[in-house]
């Protein structure tokens, strides 16, 4: 059997499982509601908590696009990981926790719900946190779903044409997101988790089988090359400035990406609130900190330019790595691995971006009084939609539009933390402060990365100055505008009255 | 010092030197350049007391 014969066979087999763990999903599912549709009941236990978090996690970008990046970039690109690691040691035990206890609620569905509640449930705080996550998020599934097919196309040898991989894809997932909601995306999660941990094991033990990794630096440190290795990196980027920036708004972004906060709505226990950030940081160390940087630094050393590539493009060295390096019945197995990455993220994206548009923009502003059957018909129709499109999408992308949302996709999300983080903290964060920084976020989001690119010339990453301008606005606003009432403040723990009975 | 307070100033002055660790190690090479023994060597010290700090500061929460 060929080698692409054989990805094939492997790639559907896969299909299949995921599959049958969605029906899985459906046979353990606790009764017909929207909470059991889309948080599986708040019942995940730590372990599958921590395997749906990490999987999701691992995206396309995160296994692709990361080799790409280190080839291209140099170390300076261990910022992301460093800065998304260290900030969900911060954050998950401080805001991930509240998120947490806050969603015990039986009403919260999104995090959506818990933010309008902090801001006296006004309708534009909702409206804009909900639209912002399904805008620019809803291109990065388009994304994914471009990722994938690509990666089937690629592996396959065109066995599996790129519009037949995408329409595969989408109705796989439309498939079992539908019989099992978020519980059978859990379950399918930990089979992709499964894979991508084999993947980057086999991956590691290769490259120090097959490679001296000292003689390669050294090689790469006497050749043209040796930008890679040291700041700022061969493309200039990485100054101490851009650095430090882009580490501290890259972390506050991604811990808002809603396929996250999901999962730490849908976890049962306390526990796993450090169950998952702790197996979070190992995984990223392991691949973000060290696999992909020295599969990265191995391709430089062995086609240290695209022409010596040979029809690979950066983002698909570890395509050709796999294949050129590891015995073929493996890598078949460790490419649908990479396949796996992709699909589940795009599984957890449109569940949760379901979840947001059928809840947050439908039932909570009109006020709809459905049964819970009707309600979970309707969720199974709204998520079956998202990965519709997004392939439609991912056949012929406007490349204006989707570039600009998915550059802005960690931006926007850096324009929403300060709402989401001071609403937590700080009793005087208001209503119209959080509407200001809101929306003034997002279009500074928007304006910096589309035109005003670099402003004042200082080298500062473009997430930043979004996080920086919409915190500066919530400050501002919400200390010249009427606070909330101490009903609410109450209920989050803030309210002065609590401070003065903690006290004595 | 309550545990969980200890290990977050350890996690603070971590998080400092992480900030800080790429650009202060340009292009020393010595079998392995130093800056990415670096950053491996903060991730993993990082992650271990991590491991005791979580546990601590979620057991002191109600």
């Amino acid at each position: 059997m060929s080698p692409r014969v054989l990805v094939t066979v492997y790639f559907f087999a896969y299909l299949a499982i995921t599959l049958f763990l969605g029906w899985l999903g459906r046979r353990h599912m606790r009764g017909a509601t929207l909470q059991e549709y889309y948080t599986a009941g708040k019942s995940l236990g730590p372990w599958l908590s921590l395997a749906s978090y990490a999987a999701t996690n691992f995206s396309a970008f995160t296994f692709l696009g990361s080799v790409g990046m280190y080839y291209s970039q140099g170390l300076g690109y261990a910022s992301l990981a460093l800065g998304e690691m260290f900030f969900l040691g911060i954050l998950f035990p401080t805001v991930g926790y509240k998120i947490w206890k806050f969603s015990r609620h039986p009403e919260v569905v999104t995090l959506t719900d818990i933010v309008a509640r902090r801001y006296q449930e006004d309708h534009l705080v909702r409206v804009l946190f909900a639209l912002a996550n399904i805008v620019f998020m809803f291109f990065l599934m388009g994304v994914q779903v471009v990722g994938i097919s690509y990666v089937i196309e690629k592996v396959t040898g065109g066995i599996i044409p790129y519009t037949a991989a995408a329409f595969t894809v989408a109705v796989v997932l439309i498939v079992y997101q539908g019989l099992g909601g978020m519980r059978g995306v859990a379950y399918t999660d930990v089979l992709q988790l499964c894979l991508l941990s084999l993947t980057l094991v086999s991956v590691l033990v290769t490259i120090f089988i097959s490679f001296d990794v000292s003689a390669v630096f050294q090689r790469l440190a006497v050749s043209d090359k040796a930008a890679l290795l040291s700041a700022p990196g061969p493309e200039g980027i990485w100054n101490s400035t851009y650095w430090v920036t882009s580490f501290i708004a890259l972390g506050f972004g991604w811990f808002l990406w809603p396929h996250l906060w999901a999962r730490i709505i849908a976890s049962k226990e306390k526990r796993s609130m450090w169950v998952i950030p702790v197996g979070t940081i190992v995984g990223k160390t392991l691949f973000l900190v060290i696999i992909a940087p020295l599969v990265a630094f191995v391709a430089a050393d062995l086609w240290p330019t695209v022409e010596a590539l040979a029809g690979y493009k950066p983002d698909q060295i570890i395509i050709r790595f796999m294949f050129d390096y590891m015995p073929i019945p493996l890598a078949g197995l460790m490419l649908a691995g990479v396949a796996a990455a992709a699909m589940s993220t795009v599984d957890s994206l449109s569940l949760v971006l379901s979840s947001i548009a059928f809840h947050d923009l439908y039932e909570r502003p009109f006020g709809t009084k459905l049964t819970e059957a009707q309600r979970t018909k309707w969720a199974r129709m709204v998520t079956a939609l998202f990965p519709a499109v997004a392939t439609l999408i991912a056949l012929r992308p406007p490349a204006l539009i989707v570039g600009l949302v998915v550059d802005t996709s960690y931006a926007a999300f850096t324009a929403l933390a300060p709402a989401v983080i001071l609403g937590f903290y700080w009793p005087r964060a208001t209503t119209q402060g959080a509407r200001w920084s809101i929306s003034l976020g997002l279009i500074a989001a928007i304006v910096i990365i589309g035109w005003w690119h670099n402003p004042f010339g200082l080298n500062v990453y473009n997430a930043f100055w979004t996080l920086v301008i919409s915190t500066v606005v919530l400050v501002s606003v919400s200390l010249i505008t009427r606070p909330v009432p101490q009903d609410v403040l109450r209920y989050f723990g803030l309210s002065q009255s609590r401070v003065d009975e903690k006290m004595h | 010092m309550k545990g969980w307070r200890k290990w977050s100033w350890i996690l603070i002055a971590l998080f400092i030197v992480s900030m800080l660790s790429y650009p202060n190690y340009e292009g020393d090479i010595h079998g392995w350049p130093i800056n990415f023994v670096i950053s491996v060597g903060i991730c993993v010290l990082y992650l271990i007391i991590y491991t005791f700090y979580i546990k601590g500061r979620l057991n002191r929460k109600d």
